[in-house]
Parts: C-alpha cells; structure tokens; sequence
C-alpha cells in the first residue's frame, strides 16, 4: 500500500489523528477567546492551504479563491466566541469558507472567469500523467495544461453540491462524516451525490479515463 | 495530443487518479506571501466599526449649542412632522374655540349693533328685506350648514329685494325680527341653480367681524334697549308662526344670526364686490397677528443656546 493510499484509507474515517487535531485546535481557540488574538496566526498557518484548496476548487479561479480564503478567516476570527467547541474547528472554519464559496457562485453565475494554479508534479501525479501520455517536455506541458483545462471544464459542469461533494471527498480527502457535517446533509446523501457526481466525471473524461 | 490517449486503454486511468492531478494544482510560495499582506490589510479594515446608514445621513451642525448634539435626518423628520401636526391641530382648535366665543359673547353689542345696520337703509332695500321672508335651508347648528345657511338666506333676500316692493312693514324691531332665519317662515321660494352664490362659506367669523364693524360705520338712528331685544309683534304679512316666534326670549345664537344677517343684507348689490374685498380686508385685520407667526417665535436661537418651543 504505497503512502498515498495509505493516506487516502486514513481520511475515510475519524481517526485518532483527526481528534487529536481537534483537541489541539480547541484549545488555541480557548487562547484566542480569552484575548491572545495571537494565537489565531497559528490556525491560519495551519489551514490555509486545506482551505485555498477547497475554494479554489469550487470556483476554479486563483484569484477569488484567494479574496473568499481570506474572508473566511476573517469572518471565523469576528465570530470565534461563538464557536464552543461542539465540532471540530477545522469543520467549522470549513463551513465557513464552503458557505462563502457558495454565495461567490450565487452571485457571479453569469460571468465565470477561470484562471489556474499550476500543476506541481509530484511523484504520484508524474505517474499518473507518465501513464496518460510519453510525450516529454514541451509537448509534456502542454498536454499537462490541456488535461487540467479538461478536468476543471468536468468539474464545473457538475451541480454545486455534486462538485462540493467531489471536491471534499476526493481531492480534500475528508470522510464521509465530515463531509455530511459540513454540508449539513446526511452520510447517505453524501454517498449518493458522489456515486452520481462521479459518474458525470466519468462521461466527461472518457478519452482520459478507463 | 489526444491521439495518443485516445487510441489506447493501457493510456487510461482511473477517475480517482485523474483528480489526483486535481490535488497537485496549487500556488507558488509567493503566492503566499502575498496572501498573508492582503489579509492583514482585510484584518485591519475588518476592525473599523462601519457606522449605520441612518447615522452617516445626520444634519449640519448649526450653532456651537449643537456641536454635541447631531440627530440623524429621520428622527428630525420625525419630530418636524409632529410639531407641525400639533400645531395645525392646535390651530384649528383654537380657531373653532374663538369662533364660538364671538358668537356667544358679546349680547350686548349684538344688540346695539343690529338696529343700527338695519336703520341704515330704511329704504326700499330695508323694506324689502322686512316683507321678504328670508327662505333658508334649515337651521344651522354647525359652522358648516350655518355658512350655507347664509349662503341661502344672501341669495333669496337679493331676489326678494328685487320682487317686493310692500312697505307696509315697518323697520326697526319688526325688521331686526325678519332676519332671524329660524323664526322665518319657508316660503318654497327657489333658489335657480344658476344663481351666483356669494362666496361666504370660507370665512364665517370673518364676516361676522366684518359685519360689525360695516355696521359701526353706519349711523345709529333708533334707540335699542341694551342687554336685550325687545321684539313686537309684526305688521300685516307677517305670518301666524311668525307672530308666535316673536314673544319667545332672543338667546345669543339668534342674535348672532341676526347679526350676521344683518352684515349680509347691507351689502349692496352694485357694491357687493366692494364688500367682499372689505371683508377680505377685515380677513387680515381682525386675525391675531401673534398666532400668524407663531411658528416663527417657537424656534429661537441665542448665544449658544437653542430653544423650542412645545
């Protein structure tokens, strides 16, 4: 089971690392709402990333995802003392940022500007791509950044809440759980959308996809 | 490009590792830097309370006395608009009070000031008004109906001034007594709806005032026991009802009334647009200036105070 396997099966479920996570997380809130505002860098530091990921994702756009991060963290930092510790604060600070997100596509559903993050290859994605094509260098990046224009195309085609699930279960990692509390919704709709989301990928990727 | 996909399943993968390709989309490290300065900027912005709409749309300040005191447009609106509600309830309530008191006050001078505008024209028009019996609609117990009663009783005794000419009623007392509407008589004369109706339905106090002071300008030629009028039983024409009416007691309404009837039958009809610019002209004289500008005195502002007045 090579490692991103292995991570992959340990976000499936709430594991020891998840609530340990979150019992470390709660205890910078409690600093943070007992004045050490300080405190709230740490958090930020922490999840920023997760958090551009998930937005980016859902708006395919660097820049928007870029402002929606930062309000969400200005937004959990406005309302941190209503936060009392009934789920994880990486849940709700996601929630915050999904619901920002959200509004974002409400308003500009006209007008979609795209614009990427570059692909940075790793070793699993350079697998991957080794796989879909031998081509080399130029011509490598430019069925790379053709892929990508194709996958995001796939992605934005699919109804918000199908991509949502998409977004956080296969490309954020998050369990099932956590998925149905963050959109509010129960586990078996979480599975349901993302069988169905999954199958839309699987048409619009056909040349790519087995 | 695709070409090479396309063609073969070995070239195909998964969906899930397609998205992995997903995942491994994100920024540059300078992307970040950037990131935490903007958000930084958001933090500080985000501190700044933002005033409510209402605050920001307050008044200029007037006066060092209101330097302290900045009240947004819409509670000074408020405010405005129940001032000026109170004041113009006010008003009318002070306006149908002395209306009332000039009709009930003053018996006294009713009755030494209608002889007098009778005596004036003991003529033809005098007489006429005597023998005519004035037609009104119906007594008037609001000032409402008692302006249309006027109204009626100008037009019909000018018609009647033209028709009859019997002087066989004498003046004085016996006159004063057939211009009260409510001992007259109906006589079913009409009133054609073409007739031109003078305008006194706006102003009735006015031509009350206006009345008596036209009749101050007369001269006084009969005698009249002040206090009250004396009333005696008419000549011939008068009617039965008419004889009973006069040995009743006069209250102050009817003097009133006469006295108002009086104002009315003096007014000549050639010179009936002389008197009612003479009485538009009593319209401003007889009203209280102070209450004219009263408005005016409520706001006041010295040194560095500012009243109002309530």
């Amino acid at each position: 089971m090579n490692a991103f396997s292995k991570t992959f099966a340990k976000t499936l479920v709430s594991s020891p690392e998840r609530q340990q996570e979150a019992n470390a997380d709660w205890l910078v809130v409690q600093r943070v709402q007992a004045g050490d505002v300080a405190a709230f860098d740490a958090l930020i530091l922490k999840y920023r990333e997760r958090v551009y990921a998930m937005v980016y994702n859902m708006v395919a756009n660097r820049e928007d995802a870029a402002d929606l991060t930062q309000d969400a963290f200005i937004k959990a930092f406005q309302h941190i003392n209503r936060f009392h510790g009934q789920s994880s604060f990486f849940t709700w600070l996601y929630k915050i940022a999904l619901n920002s997100a959200l509004s974002h596509l409400r308003k500009s559903k006209l007008r979609a500007f795209f614009s990427f993050d570059k692909v940075h290859e790793d070793a699993q994605v350079s697998e991957v791509i080794n796989q879909l094509t031998d081509k080399r260098d130029v011509a490598r990046e430019a069925f790379v950044s053709e892929l990508q224009e194709k996958l995001n195309e796939a992605m934005l085609k699919l109804s918000i809440p199908h991509r949502t699930v998409v977004t956080l279960f296969e490309i954020d990692g998050l369990s099932h759980e956590e998925i149905a509390e963050i959109m509010n919704c129960s586990v078996g709709t979480v599975r349901s959308r993302l069988h169905y989301a999954k199958q839309l990928l699987q048409a619009q990727l056909q040349p790519y996809v087995r | 490009m695709r070409n090479d996909i396309e063609g073969s399943a070995s070239n195909k993968v998964s969906l899930e590792e397609l998205l992995r390709v997903k995942r491994a989309e994100h920024p540059s490290p300078e992307f970040w830097s950037r990131f935490e300065e903007d958000l930084r900027i958001k933090q500080l912005a985000a501190i700044v309370e933002k005033r409510p709409w209402w605050v920001t749309l307050r008044l200029p300040q007037v006066g060092r006395g209101l330097a302290l005191v900045r009240v947004p447009a819409g509670v000074a609106a408020a405010v405005a608009l129940g001032l000026f509600v109170a004041r113009e309830y006010r008003d009318s309530a002070d306006f149908s009070a002395s209306f009332a008191a000039v009709g009930s006050g003053q018996p006294a001078a009713a009755a030494v000031t209608a002889p007098s505008s009778v005596s004036v024209d003991q003529t033809v028009e005098a007489d006429s008004v005597a023998t005519a019996p004035v037609s009104v609609a119906n007594v008037a117990t609001s000032p409402d109906l008692e302006r249309r009663s006027l109204a009626a009783a100008h037009v019909a005794v000018a018609e009647h001034a033209a028709l009859s000419h019997d002087s066989s009623m004498a003046t004085g007392s016996g006159a004063l007594l057939a211009m009260i509407p409510w001992a007259a008589p109906r006589t079913g004369i009409e009133v054609g709806a073409n007739e031109e109706r003078p305008n006194l339905g706006e102003l009735p106090a006015v031509h009350f005032a206006s009345a008596l002071s036209s009749a101050r300008d007369h001269d006084f030629n009969g005698s009249v026991e002040v206090g009250s009028v004396v009333v005696t039983p008419p000549v011939v024409g008068v009617s039965e009802e008419l004889a009973e009416a006069q040995v009743s007691p006069v209250s102050p309404r009817e003097v009133r009334r006469s006295r108002i009837l009086s104002g009315i039958v003096l007014a000549d009809n050639s010179d009936q647009e002389r008197v009612r610019l003479a009485q538009r002209d009593g319209v401003a004289g007889s009203l209280d200036e102070s209450r004219l500008y009263d408005s005016v005195h409520r706001v006041g502002m010295g040194g560095d105070r500012f009243t109002l007045k309530f």
